[in-house]
């Protein structure tokens, strides 16, 4: 896993230098983030991982090693199921405002953000390598554009210069890192891209090896990771996901800025691990799969008859009615049956989407192979989406947990399992913010603001007026009511309810783990401008409103780092 | 974590050299303050095995081979109370054969988190720690005594917890 980068959709990072895998010897490239999903087959023992790879660089140096159980098969993945799992899971956040109260504004309008922006030499040789000096090699192949090969090893330096002597790219360092797995009696898969190989769009990887718990080779990782690494894990199977070795967090809602979206969700998330030690996961999503049918692949939906032997320009032109569009992996097998003429004076997206017009130059492709280009075809488009939409509609359950993991945190392999005994938790968070208006107070730009949380929780903060004066948003203002952006941190397992460790609601109890959470009664007003009765102007007769439930809920997020929680 | 953590940070540094903060008990040595995980006696270490129960004498050890493979395994957990581990600790597990030779062994930076709710309450816990059995076969290790010795080593002070178990072999592995 280690050398990586697995693109993380939230937040598309963009590449540093190498793209975040081992790309020379000298100095291992950054990682900035994984995003992997695991399927978990439970009548034959095998787990699937899904990867997303996400590279600049050049061909040469890239390189992947990670360790496995046994000889893995390994196939090539389709970028449409990340995309499909992040619609499905990505978390939203908005406010709604309702005014009705007030003179200049009646309406109860809702502003929705939305989702967050997401944003082989072995094969070609007839025979694997030999192996030599403690490297056995298990298994060699091509799958896309990556060469792969299967190895064990009886020393893990012996096993680095076995890599850097077939030409994968990895640095010294490796060795101590794969030492624990080397000893482990681990095998490894490593690959690299095949010669000539476009390195613009790499094709998510997919693997299914013996095992039934889902785990992330993650101290490997460090030795290529970027401080703050996001780690996105998918879980499908057959009820909520869980981390069971690392640390669940709760995050508080009071953290995450609703005003934008929530578009400070990974920084929230980063905090709440850090304050769970680093070692700690929180859920964006978990929800039952009830509507991914055709989400990938319908049946019937290509039909590559009707590219049988065309020319590369009626190839082209018949795509659409084939089923085919404008995927990366579809432009990915152009490139390699109908490569762009040299001479053509145009851009790439000119050829391909004008093949009648430019078919003079189409003419230039003299040796197109319309047969394997169909089967290429059906190899990085349709099989791959087939198998996600078969993967997902096998699963009852998906869960998204996402992580922010320095490398100094990266000494424990987060295992996950699934717990049927846990609810679900929501992706979308609306907060709600009443203006209230009154006798005295009818403009709601005066009005002091009620806003409620998800489950119920409120806080009172000034008019947008009096936010306005002070020089602050409404964001900055309710941020610094709680330093904390964990409100529980919790042990969870494969059963039963969470073991509560840390619990900053003031509640002492926290029985739904949901990100935001639960259990957060009562209206709090920390202002002294507007505490008091239910008047209307805050800066006269307070806030309007009458408590929902105590203020108990709120006190210790206020109280705490100055004066400490009191038992 | 961390607003537990600089409160007793803040603490520390009003209290320590000042001596005893306001309402401590002075007669004990201990400052007698409310705020969770503040010592209030001398450090202890409690270990676990598996995911429940504390306490590692006269226990059974169970030992697979973890998700990710690998050398054979057996899972610990640690809490630690009157010790300050806001900048997280060395969290050691060994595990030594009749003979008194190391089979099992861990050695690694964690971090804590001091639980305010629950059993755990006042104690700084860990996520769990994994030992290895390096070299080893699974199946050599059923029904293998073992002595364990378990530290968790901060900043300024360390704790120790011992205790004599057995490991087993988790029954999936002996089908």
């Amino acid at each position: 896993m280690n050398t990586l980068l697995l693109s993380v959709l939230l937040a598309p990072t963009p590449a540093e230098a190498c793209g975040g895998f081992f790309c020379n010897r000298d100095q291992p490239v950054d990682q900035s983030g994984e995003t992997i999903v695991f399927e978990v087959d439970e009548t034959e023992d095998k787990v699937t991982m899904h990867v997303q790879v996400d590279y600049e660089g050049p061909a040469e140096s890239f390189a992947w090693v990670v360790p496995v159980k046994g000889v893995p098969d390994l196939f090539r993945s389709h970028d449409a199921l990340f995309t499909g799992l992040l619609n499905l899971t990505g978390r939203s956040f908005g406010v709604r405002t309702d005014n009705s109260d007030c003179e200049n504004g009646t309406y109860l309008y809702d502003y929705d953000a939305g989702y967050p922006s997401a944003s082989s030499s072995f094969s070609d040789s007839g025979a694997p390598p030999s192996g030599g000096g403690g490297v056995t090699v298990l298994d060699a192949g091509t799958v896309a554009s990556y060469e792969t090969v299967t190895l064990s090893a009886e020393d893990s330096t012996v096993l680095v210069e076995w890599l850097q002597d077939n030409d994968f790219d990895v640095p010294d360092t490796m060795a101590d890192a794969l030492a624990p797995y080397v000893a482990g009696g681990m095998n490894f898969v490593a690959l690299k891209l095949q010669k000539d190989a476009d390195t613009g769009n790499l094709a998510p990887l997919a693997m299914r090896y013996d095992g039934t718990v889902p785990a992330v080779p993650l101290t490997l990782t460090a030795v290529a990771a970027t401080d703050d690494m996001p780690m996105t894990i998918y879980l499908l199977g057959e009820a909520r996901g869980v981390p069971l070795n690392y640390l669940h967090v709760g995050l508080n809602p009071l953290a995450i800025d609703y005003w934008s979206s929530g578009n400070n969700l990974d920084d929230v998330i980063s905090r709440a691990a850090d304050e769970a030690g680093g070692q700690a996961f929180a859920t964006e999503s978990a929800t039952e799969l009830s509507s991914v049918r055709s989400l990938l692949y319908t049946e019937g939906q290509y039909d590559t008859t009707v590219l049988e032997g065309l020319g590369p320009a009626d190839f082209v032109a018949a795509l659409p009615n084939a089923g085919f569009f404008g995927s990366q992996e579809v432009l990915d097998v152009l490139r390699e049956h109908i490569p762009v003429p040299a001479s053509f004076p145009y851009d790439e997206n000119d050829f391909y989407n004008n093949p009648s017009y430019y078919a003079d130059y189409y003419d230039l492709i003299t040796d197109f192979d319309v047969d394997a280009a169909i089967a290429d075809l059906v190899d990085a488009e349709v099989e791959p989406r087939q198998a996600a939409q078969e993967m997902l509609e096998r699963a009852s359950w998906l869960t998204r947990l996402r992580s922010s993991v320095s490398p100094a945190e990266m000494t424990l392999d987060p295992h996950f399992g699934f717990n049927p005994d846990l609810p679900p938790a929501e992706s979308i968070a609306w907060l709600d913010v009443k203006r209230l208006c009154d006798t005295v107070v009818r403009d709601y730009r005066d009005a002091p603001q009620l806003l409620t949380y998800p489950y119920g929780q409120s806080l009172v903060i000034p008019s947008e007026a009096s936010l306005a004066d002070r020089g602050v948003s409404a964001f900055e203002y309710v941020s610094d009511q709680s330093a904390f952006a964990a409100l529980w941190i919790e042990q969870m397992s494969t059963s039963g309810a969470p073991d509560v460790l840390v619990d900053q609601s003031g509640n002492g109890t926290t029985s739904n783990p949901t990100m935001p959470g639960t259990n957060m009664p009562g209206t709090y007003t920390n202002d002294p401008s507007l505490a008091g009765n239910g008047g209307g102007s805050e800066e006269k007769a307070g806030c309007g409103c009458s408590a929902t439930g105590s203020a108990v809920g709120w006190l210790p997020l206020l109280g705490l780092l100055a004066l400490g929680r009191r038992r | 974590m961390r607003g537990a953590v600089l409160v007793v940070a803040m603490c520390f540094a009003g209290c320590a050299g000042g001596g005893e903060a306001p309402g401590g008990t002075g007669d004990t040595g201990w400052v007698d303050t409310d705020v969770p995980c503040y010592p209030h006696g001398p450090p202890r270490l409690d270990v676990g095995e598996g995911a429940e129960g504390w306490g590692i004498d006269g226990i059974d050890i169970i030992t697979g081979i973890p998700p990710q493979g690998g050398a054979p395994y057996a899972r610990f957990r640690v809490r630690v109370a009157n010790l300050e581990l806001s900048d997280g600790a060395e969290v050691l597990v060994h595990l030594y054969d009749r003979d008194d030779v190391l089979v099992g062994h861990v050695e690694v930076m964690s971090g804590f988190v001091c639980a305010n709710v629950g059993d755990n309450a006042d104690h700084w816990v860990t996520p769990e720690v994994h030992a290895r059995f390096d070299g080893l076969e699974l199946l050599e290790l059923h029904e293998v005594p073992v002595r364990i010795e378990a530290s968790v080593v901060g900043l300024e002070e360390s704790v120790v917890a011992s205790g004599e178990g057995t490991l087993m072999v988790d029954e999936h592995y002996l089908d």
